[in-house]
């Protein structure tokens, strides 16, 4: 059984791929995804190897796209649809907060809608306001559907395959800023489970839990923190945001009274807020001091190179805000 | 794909469960909907059915043991573990977990409990984790603060009571709630029964309610004469059209729901500070169960069931509560009690109270006695229905004086109100 180092881009690719080449009822459409493989590269070779029929082009209009991806769905399907910024799914965002997330429900569960909403989410690619915004919150207040956030190459491809065989729409967020980056991948059929959370370090001063680009930034942290300030974080990878798995982040505040949360979503209402919430409520008489969050600042995203960099949470300020907050 | 079944929540409070049996064994083939297992929590036991179809491949946790909730305790389907392939580590990595499944209005809980004020001596801060080691440990507090203050600091944090703590380990006794091992007793002679999770809950409630709640009990002497003679009229036609017998009890709920309109106070919580009313009845009923532990099922807005609809709906609680396939959702949330002991010919009853509920009603044997009965003519003594019914309260709720009044108008319901009203129309 053999390892291979794959950029996150390639394990889109092959996530869709594996899941095409199982069940003849995947398909994908969106727009460039085709001929193009997709704008940001990370759908090249489908069209050639599933052919015309099962890899779409369509139209520029996140309305058709999901609702084609709805309809197909609905008949039977199991479509994989591409919003190419995250910040379209305002365009959309009828059918995924009414439409979609509401089908099972409202037809006493005679249909349901195994949707996998794949899209671009995040900044750090000077993209400006309108295409680099961090909109995982946004889908996280929806009842009905699932969202989830991979950080690494092999989650990518795990959580795809959980995404593409659950019955419920799924929203995948890919990281714009992850794509060129690699990680090991096993051979093989990979399948992971939606609702988990995984601990990326382990450590016992405090718990930094992290999702997407900030996974990388939190572990970076976590280093220079124990190498130069002697604080020991365990950084966990939230990875799922519904079904939120709250064991794994409790059991590590738990074991180490500290929460700090590092999101790239504007600090109003990020998913942080609803963690830090539950862990103040269910443990309590286990924290030992106040739960902080990092976040980007609640503005509209600049696209200049040194204040986009500003705006979302870097190693070095993780580092500098745990340091102060343990130390105070 | 194989699927894992996870040890269920079967309550709002529940953290792990014993399996009592397995109804299939490794190598059956399974239906979505079979019973899978039998489940004892500390609060129900209940069957449990399988969700997928397939092959059961493993057991994890045998019948005897305990599982925490969200604990694999099977696998259906895939290939069974002997001849499965070597997994790809990622997948292995990656095992499944699931979220258990919460209550949607539960899926946070609260803890309970409190461990101190958030400032101590000298306004020095408190962190919740100290307090509750402080408070657990029994660490001297004033010694802690003055320490801090010593080194300029503001506020005791987990690190401070520790190492407190490792300097001079506890010299009082714990504090009651940190974990005590105590050594089961040898035997005094004979026989020693392990008692089930129903009943040790059981009585831990029973005692703490006991502890925290000054009873009053006061009971009335009713005449179930004109209530028997209506029983006697319908009793065939409700025996042939529901399978069962039209009892008493019916009637007294019936009539305790109507005098609980006109005393609020008993139909409520007490939670030290306030009195909160419910506006609708959630009838608790005690039901014994073969004398293996006692359960509370819940009818719930009891108060717009006739005798009729409160029979039926006692009746299939009882039943549920007999056969041990009470949900979590019928045990809660309870407002009043009636505990029924009739059926051993007691002649009185003082039950314990249901925390946070603020009184119970007992009922015991109606039994044909003489009895004085006031005509225009003069009084006569005449064999007549006779039952007391007895309420226990929390004096800390309200009075004896509301309560004696409760009973007196429960009194005169049953004795004067038109039961046959109740029946029109429907057998």
């Amino acid at each position: 059984m053999g390892v291979a180092e794959l950029s996150y881009r390639d394990a889109v690719i092959r996530g869709i791929a594996q899941e095409m080449d199982r069940d003849k009822r995947v398909v994908f459409l969106g727009e460039d995804i085709g001929k193009a493989g997709g704008v940001f590269k990370s759908t090249v070779g489908l069209y050639e190897q599933f052919g015309p029929l099962r890899v779409r082009d369509t139209p520029i209009s996140e309305q058709a796209i999901l609702g084609a991806a709805m309809g197909a769905a609905m008949t039977g399907l199991r479509p994989i649809a591409e919003i190419m910024f995250a910040d379209f799914l305002a365009v959309c965002f009828d059918y995924v907060a009414n439409e979609m997330s509401k089908l099972h429900y409202m037809t006493n569960g005679q249909l349901s809608c195994p949707v996998v909403i794949r899209t671009g989410n995040g900044g750090g690619a000077r993209f400006g306001a309108q295409h680099s915004q961090s909109v995982e919150n946004w889908t996280m207040m929806i009842p009905g559907v699932k969202v989830v956030a991979p950080s690494s190459p092999v989650d990518v491809i795990g959580l795809m395959a959980a995404a593409v065989r659950d019955p419920d729409p799924v929203i995948f967020h890919e990281h714009k800023s992850l794509y060129a980056t690699k990680g090991e991948v096993p051979d093989g059929v990979i399948v992971d489970t939606l609702g988990t959370a995984k601990i990326v370090r382990a450590g016992g001063d405090c718990t930094i839990v992290a999702l997407a680009l900030m996974v990388p930034r939190a572990l970076e942290a976590a280093a220079m923190l124990a190498s130069e300030h002697g604080i020991d974080a365990e950084v966990i990878d939230v990875r799922s945001l519904v079904p939120l798995d709250t064991q794994t982040i409790l059991g590590s505040v738990s074991k180490t009274g500290r929460l700090f949360t590092v999101e790239e979503n504007p600090r109003l209402c990020g998913w942080g807020a609803e963690i830090a919430s539950i862990v103040a409520d269910e443990i309590f008489w286990d924290l030992d001091g106040p739960i902080v969050r990092i976040t980007t600042p609640h503005i509209p995203l600049p696209a200049a190179d040194h204040l986009e960099d500003l705006a979302l949470p870097s190693a070095a300020r993780i580092v500098d805000k745990v340091r102060r907050v343990l130390k105070a | 794909m194989s699927d894992t079944v996870l040890m269920p929540q079967l309550g709002e409070t529940v953290a792990e469960g014993k399996i009592l049996a397995w109804f299939k064994s490794v190598g059956d083939e399974i239906k979505e909907g079979d019973n899978l297992f039998e489940v004892e929590t500390d609060k129900v036991t209940i069957e449990i059915q399988a969700v997928v179809s397939g092959r059961l491949n493993e057991i994890r946790v045998s019948a005897g043991d305990v599982a925490k909730v969200g604990a694999i305790v099977a696998v259906i389907g895939g290939e069974s573990p002997a001849k499965a392939a070597p997994q790809p580590e990622a997948e292995q990595a990656a095992a499944p977990k699931a979220a258990p499944w919460r209550n949607p209005f539960e899926e946070v809980s609260t803890p309970k409990g409190r461990y101190g004020p958030a400032k101590g001596p000298g306004d020095i801060r408190i962190t919740p984790l100290a307090r509750r080691l402080i408070a657990q440990n029994n660490v001297d507090i004033m010694r802690l603060a003055a320490e801090v203050k010593q080194r300029g600091g503001s506020r005791i944090d987990e690190q401070v009571v520790r190492s407190a703590m490792a300097a001079s380990p506890p010299t009082l006794a714990p504090a009651p709630d940190a974990p005590r091992y105590t050594a089961p007793p040898a035997p005094l002679s004979g026989q020693t029964i392990t008692l089930n999770a129903v009943r040790l809950k059981t009585a831990d409630r029973l005692a703490e309610n006991w502890r925290a709640i000054p009873h009053v009990f006061q009971a009335i002497e009713v005449d179930f004469t004109a209530i028997d003679r209506v029983r006697g009229k319908h009793k065939r036609v409700f025996q042939e059209a529901h399978g069962f017998s039209l009892t008493y009890l019916p009637f007294i709920a019936r009539a305790t729901c109507l005098a609980i309109q006109a005393f609020p106070q008993v139909n409520a919580r007490f939670d030290g500070k306030f009195l909160s009313l419910s506006p609708t009845v959630s009838l608790g009923v005690a039901v014994d169960l073969s004398y293996n532990g006692l359960v509370v099922p819940v009818v719930r807005n009891a108060e717009d069931l006739t005798v009729a609809g409160l029979a039926k709906a006692m009746r299939r609680l009882i039943d549920k509560a007999r056969s041990s396939k009470l949900g979590p959702d019928d045990l809660s949330g309870g407002t009043y009690s009636i505990s029924n002991n009739g059926a051993f010919g007691t002649t009185f009853t003082a039950p314990i109270i249901n925390a946070p509920q603020v009184a119970i009603l007992s009922t015991d044997a109606i039994q044909l006695k003489p009895a004085v009965v006031s005509t225009p003519e003069g009084a006569f003594v005449a064999p007549r229905m006779i039952g007391m019914v007895g309420q226990s309260f929390d004096h800390r709720a309200f009075d004896g004086a509301y309560s004696a009044a409760f009973l007196s108008r429960l009194k005169q319901l049953l004795e004067t109100r038109n039961w046959e009203d109740e029946f029109a129309g429907n057998p």
